[in-house]
């Protein structure tokens, strides 16, 4: 792993030497291992799925109809991509008509959910919880129209809080998160920190 | 024709005029790097001879272990999930930290004989993750409580994990919702069902569009570095700890380079905006 890790360092630095080419290839054939691998891990994954959900519909398990619609839906799927193609008008049907809505239906479900996180963090139970309520109070009025009908003050702020505290907590914290990037590396790198793969 | 990277990197440096061992404009960038090896590496080597450094509390990581005591009393399952992005993904980092901490969560179930739920989206992350578990059970000598269904792969759509990661935070009434690694739109999503589920909910990333919804929603949260520190946190190893101490120096001059560009700008003088664009 550490061979493969300066070799990929490298590559990234790496300048114009031609003495230096193998270390590029060496790079682009790593890179596509990494492809192959995951193609096997996709795999593996479709087996667990297949098995855990097949055991549930022989056991008829309390849910068992729904791990007969996900088996049903992946064989289909697997079928049609297999048999005509992923851009055949069946699999695209399919991927248009259930798969996008339904991914669409989800995402939008993250409005009433941010209405339900807020309620429970703007309670106000402590100094935190006041600086919170207000901050989110103003940036709300700045964002919505009835904000500037009410004062200008609220679109001014609104822009100064997310331009100014805003961006450096969360460059500060950016940056803070690249270096313990770097030291994770680093203990990788030694062969020092192996827990990642479930060893002490 | 579609130029490889070799070729690309060639009329990058023909446009340059230059030629080096290091592609211009990353010359600052591999100095830093490896000043910042030899520097843990001298932290790392401190620390062995006994210049143990201390580390801060972190109560997110401190409450793993209350979070899987309560979901062992209460005979309901913990829920695991080291994010949604590809060990070969820029933010891998991430997971790889999430799935040190899953590890370390893993050994508590195997020790308590608590059930754990791992959901992953992304094949790659599932095998390793896999093992993990495995490998946990084994070490607490516990492998015949080792379920397969302890570690489930959802499939590689963002929500189409979400739905069904949610659905098994409902049906299976989780006890803990423990979530680190690297988060999209999803976030929202499975801490509000944790949070709905009456859970102890334990969040980490480093993903800092995310952070704020993981802050508000859950109980505890580990904030960008501290999810790659949670390794050394928990091991109390000497080697790690000096490594985290490595991090801290590096911050601490990192800062006063951010400060001193900064006066020196002011004042007209762009030595240093010239030294880090090298």
């Amino acid at each position: 792993m550490t061979v493969i890790a300066l070799v990929m360092i490298l590559d990234f630095f790496i300048g114009d030497s031609t003495a230096l080419d193998w270390i590029n290839d060496t790079a682009v054939i790593t890179r596509s291992w990494g492809i192959v691998i995951s193609a096997f891990a996709m795999g593996l994954g479709a087996i667990n799925l297949l098995r855990r959900h097949s055991r549930s519909i022989v056991r008829r398990d309390d849910n068992a109809f729904y791990s007969f619609l996900l088996v049903a839906s992946m064989l289909v799927m697997i079928v049609l991509g297999v048999a005509s193609g992923t851009e055949s008008p069946g699999y695209d049907f399919m991927f248009s008509n259930i798969l996008s809505p339904a991914s669409s239906t989800m995402y939008a479900s993250i409005a009433f959910y941010i209405v339900t996180a807020a309620y429970r963090s703007f309670s106000a139970r402590n100094l935190e919880g006041w600086l919170l309520l207000i901050t989110a109070v103003i940036v709300m009025l700045g964002k919505a129209p009835i904000g500037s009908v009410i004062s200008d003050f609220f679109p001014v702020a609104s822009n100064w809080i997310e331009s100014v505290p805003n961006t450096a907590g969360m460059r500060a914290i950016m940056m803070g998160a690249a270096l313990g990037v770097i030291s994770s590396a680093v203990k990788m790198f030694l062969g020092l920190d192996k827990s990642y793969l479930g060893q002490r | 024709m579609q130029l490889t990277s070799r070729d690309a990197r060639r009329t990058q440096i023909d446009n340059q005029g230059g030629v080096s061992m290091i592609a211009a404009g990353k010359q600052f960038s591999f100095s830093v790097l490896v000043l910042l090896f030899v520097l843990f590496v001298y932290c790392i080597d401190s620390s062995r001879k006994g210049k143990v450094p201390s580390i801060r509390k972190l109560p997110a990581l401190d409450a793993i272990e209350e979070a899987v005591g309560r979901a062992t009393e209460m005979g309901r399952p913990v829920h695991f999930s080291p994010g949604i992005v590809e060990l070969t993904h820029e933010r891998a980092p991430q997971t790889l930290a999430g799935l040190s901490i899953l590890s370390y969560v893993a050994g508590l179930c195997a020790k308590y004989d608590t059930d754990l739920i791992t959901t992953i989206m992304m094949p790659d992350v599932y095998v390793v993750a896999e093992d993990v578990v495995k490998q946990r059970f084994l070490a607490e000598g516990k492998a015949s409580q080792y379920k397969p269904e302890m570690v489930r792969f959802i499939g590689a759509e963002q929500f189409a994990y979400a739905a069904a990661a949610v659905g098994i935070m409902y049906r299976e009434q989780v006890a803990a919702n423990i979530m680190i690694g690297a988060w999209y739109a999803e976030s929202l999503l499975l801490t509000e069902a944790g949070a709905q589920t009456g859970g102890i909910q334990i969040t980490g990333s480093a993903t800092v569009a995310q952070l704020p919804f993981l802050v508000v929603a859950s109980d505890y949260c580990l904030i960008g570095e501290e999810i790659y520190a949670a390794s050394a946190y928990l091991s109390r190893d000497p080697v790690e700890l000096g490594v985290i101490l490595g991090q801290d120096i590096a911050k601490a001059v990192t800062i006063g380079l951010m400060i001193a560009g900064a006066l020196f700008l002011a004042f007209g003088n762009e030595t240093i905006v010239n030294l880090v664009t090298m």
